[in-house]
């Protein structure tokens, strides 16, 4: 099967040694794959990566191809256009802007992007809590409606591949897992979804395959039910409660 | 003292104001970014007027597009120029720049026109309204009126269309705009185009009623930046207000004391309200406002 993602050679830098070094990586369609690992161990360095964008001066190079069709060279903007569309880590709704603004003015660009693309109601009717709060301020929501309305916005813009980076980080547990059940669910439906979390136990309950990055490089990798054992996993991440 | 008339005048420099400082309330909301230059823009827009209907003959009307043509693409190459530097929000260099070039359009306006003041002849100066006591020109009306239509344009853009929410998006975080798909370069563009179309049209409709000058600059930036942050960064509806109050103090504060000290005045009663509301009037607000 072609790979939804693909990616060679992948080096990300900050001006010095590469902080991201992936010689390959290959998302199947229709996966939903996880990204674990310490904190800077260069997850969302990775996922900014791809899209050649970054908050700092981080600098790019390598292969990424979407679909069987190459990005690299193409600013982020138009990444996001072919539909390799990034959650990023934090502050990923625009606060002054109303919660249906926000999905309104984020939109599918290009009839091929407005056939994948979530309609405003088909966001509402996948987080009704989004819904009761659409006349509210984004600024004014709670961590986990925050995400709710971050992922809904990527969904309005017709994602073939989405990068959702750490979308569980400071929700109760509980949220946690519903918001994950929600993704699983958008895999299920054809989307291959890159998720990065740092919730190693709750990711390994939803995803299809799961890389383990260490220091900027992937040091495993493998179909969930494999790594599930492997004893890098259950060492560092899975501790004493070993399932 | 005719105190009709001075209100009225205080109106009319009300809308003077605030119609000159429309572009950089959205170049200040949306992209963050002061322009030093502007006043020379608007100094630009007025000299164009005049050449174009004294080298050319055309009527006034056919003047006004040609100048606010010129300052949409003065704004352009002059965003082009330093889109690097606006992308990285680098405040302090872009602030020399956007000065040095309203030293250099400047320059080049005292060379090409002249240093001689000249009077832009629009018929509509000559069209007076005698109402009691108060004494006005069709010109006044015009500045009045094309005010409060570009006010409510812009302010209907912003709130309610797709173009004036990515500009909003842009003014709140560009980064995350562009993981929109929105190409922000573009929108910074657009923004800059306006900022100098719009100072253009304001110099087309209020230069006329007084002589202009290639070095008229630096006034007009001093009361624009005055008016724009009186209003609040960025609020549409602060600008507008914010023109107005200043331009009925103006015409007060002349008529009791003195023109000359107009200017000092202002920063007298604006640097408390700076400290005590540095948001400006209308602080906690918003583009769309």
């Amino acid at each position: 099967m072609r790979a939804a993602l693909e990616v060679e050679k992948l080096s990300v830098s900050y001006g010095g040694d590469p902080a991201v070094s992936v010689p390959h990586l290959a998302l199947p369609a229709g996966t939903l794959a996880g990204v674990v690992g310490a904190n800077g161990a260069g997850k969302s360095t990775l996922v900014n990566g791809l899209l050649g964008w970054s908050r700092g001066p981080a600098r790019a190079s390598g292969v990424v191809k979407l679909d069987g069709e190459t990005l690299n060279g193409l600013p982020t903007y138009q990444r996001v256009q072919r539909g390799l569309v990034l959650v990023p880590e934090g502050l990923a709704v625009f606060g002054t802007m109303l919660v249906e603004e926000n999905l309104r003015s984020t939109r599918p660009h290009g009839p091929e992007a407005e056939r994948r693309a979530f309609s405003v109601d088909h966001v509402f009717a996948l987080f009704p809590r989004l819904a009761e709060r659409r006349a509210n301020r984004a600024a004014s929501l709670s961590g986990g409606e925050r995400q709710m309305l971050a992922i809904g916005r990527a969904l309005r813009l017709g994602p073939k591949v989405l990068l959702l980076d750490e979308p569980s980080i400071g929700l109760a547990p509980r949220l946690v897992l519903t918001l994950l059940l929600t993704i699983r669910k958008l895999a299920d439906a054809g989307l291959s979804v890159l998720l990065v979390e740092q919730n190693v136990r709750a990711a390994m309950e939803v995803v299809d395959h799961l890389y383990l990055l260490e220091r900027g490089r992937i040091i495993a990798d493998g179909p969930i039910g494999a790594m599930r054992d492997d004893p890098r996993i259950v060492e560092a991440y899975l501790g004493s409660t070993k399932a | 003292m005719n105190v009709w008339q001075q209100l009225v005048n205080g109106v009319i420099m009300g809308h003077a104001y605030a119609l000159t400082a429309i572009g950089w309330t959205l170049l200040l909301g949306a992209a963050r970014l002061v322009n030093f230059g502007h006043g020379q823009m608007y100094m630009l827009g007025a000299f164009m007027a005049w050449w174009v209907m004294h080298a050319t003959g055309l009527p006034y009307v056919a003047a006004i597009p040609a100048a606010v043509l010129t300052g949409a693409l003065l704004g352009a190459v002059m965003q082009r120029a330093m889109m690097r530097l606006t992308v990285q929000q680098n405040l302090v260099s872009l602030m020399i720049v956007t000065l040095g070039f309203g030293q250099i359009v400047e320059g080049t306006a005292g060379l090409a026109f002249g240093v001689r003041p000249q009077m832009i002849a629009s018929p509509l100066n000559a069209w007076t309204l005698q109402w009691g006591p108060v004494l006005l020109t069709a010109q006044d009306i015009a500045v009045v009126v094309v005010t409060i239509i570009m006010f409510l344009v812009l302010r209907a853009v912003m709130a309610h269309g797709l173009i004036g929410s990515w500009v909003r998006m842009v003014a709140e975080d560009p980064r995350l705009t562009q993981l929109a798909g929105v190409n922000i370069s573009k929108i910074y563009l657009g923004i800059f185009a306006f900022e100098g179309a719009a100072v253009a049209l304001a110099a087309t409709l209020v230069a006329p009623r007084t002589p202009i000058i290639t070095s008229m600059g630096f006034d007009e930036v001093i009361m624009t930046f005055v008016v724009v942050v009186l209003g609040g960064v960025g609020s549409v509806s602060g600008s507008y207000f914010a023109g107005l109050a200043m331009g009925l103090f103006s015409a007060f504060f002349g008529a009791l004391v003195g023109p000359t000290y107009v200017t000092a005045a202002a920063f007298l009663i604006i640097i408390p309200i700076m400290v005590l509301r540095p948001g400006g009037l209308a602080s906690a607000g918003g583009l769309s406002r």
